[in-house]
């Protein structure tokens, strides 16, 4: 009630609201809450690299490939 | 060379060149990622300068038009599993080709690191830079016990 009343009233973003939320915590909370959210971005992380892998196989982007855009790049912007 | 399971059982430090954590970041079955993956089960510790985070993010966003959100989160992957080293600002130059890509040797040295794993043929021809040694994925494979 009190986060629906400052997103409302005040236009708070999600992430102001789970920041004033959990400025409201106690330290053994806080240390939870950061196991939480590392489990979220891992998942999350796993989820996009599995994306961005079948993009890169439709792409045909290999390690070689890779290998020359990277290596060509620090040539170019140091010549 | 020292092999990755080393009888005396302290952990064998290694940086990653950024073609290695594009090839991470970009290809989840990779040969790359697999053998990331594997070394970290060995225990072998991971290193990273900003240097190098920042050339990661570089090839993700502009050489394989990726986006910045994707970039950002493949750092964050990048740092759990590597541990950040502050470069300090050095005149000694070690990359004869490209003096410009000492920054990749000075990370590998300020880690105090064993190995320097990298596909940039100039940084392999430098081969020794005081205890590191400059190798490619396939020697360090060599490297990694299969069990």
């Amino acid at each position: 009630m009190v986060l629906a009343f400052l997103r409302k009233e005040l236009g708070m973003s999600t992430v102001d609201e789970i920041i004033a939320a959990a400025s409201k915590l106690s330290a053994n909370q806080l240390v939870a809450l950061r196991r939480r959210l590392d489990r979220l971005e891992k998942r999350n992380w796993e989820s996009e690299l599995t994306a961005v892998t079948a993009e890169m196989k439709r792409r045909k982007i290999t390690d070689d490939e890779i290998d020359r855009k990277v290596t060509r790049r620090r040539r170019e912007s140091r010549s | 060379m020292k092999s990755i399971a080393r009888s005396r059982g302290a952990d064998v430090k290694v940086v990653l060149d950024s073609m290695i954590w594009v090839s991470y970041c970009s290809l989840k079955d990779g040969y790359r990622h697999r053998l990331i993956e594997r070394a970290r089960v060995k225990r072998v510790r991971f290193f990273v300068s900003e240097y190098i985070l920042n050339e990661v993010e570089t090839a993700l966003t502009e050489d394989l038009e990726l986006s910045e959100r994707f970039a950002a989160m493949a750092r964050r992957a990048i740092l759990r599993i590597a541990k950040p080293v502050d470069l300090t600002a050095s005149s000694k130059s070690y990359v004869a080709g490209d003096q410009d890509d000492d920054a990749i040797v000075q990370t590998a040295l300020k880690a105090k690191a064993d190995y320097l794993v990298t596909a940039d043929k100039e940084i392999l021809k430098v081969r020794k830079v005081e205890d590191v040694e400059i190798i490619t994925t396939q020697q360090w494979e060599d490297l990694l016990p299969l069990k």
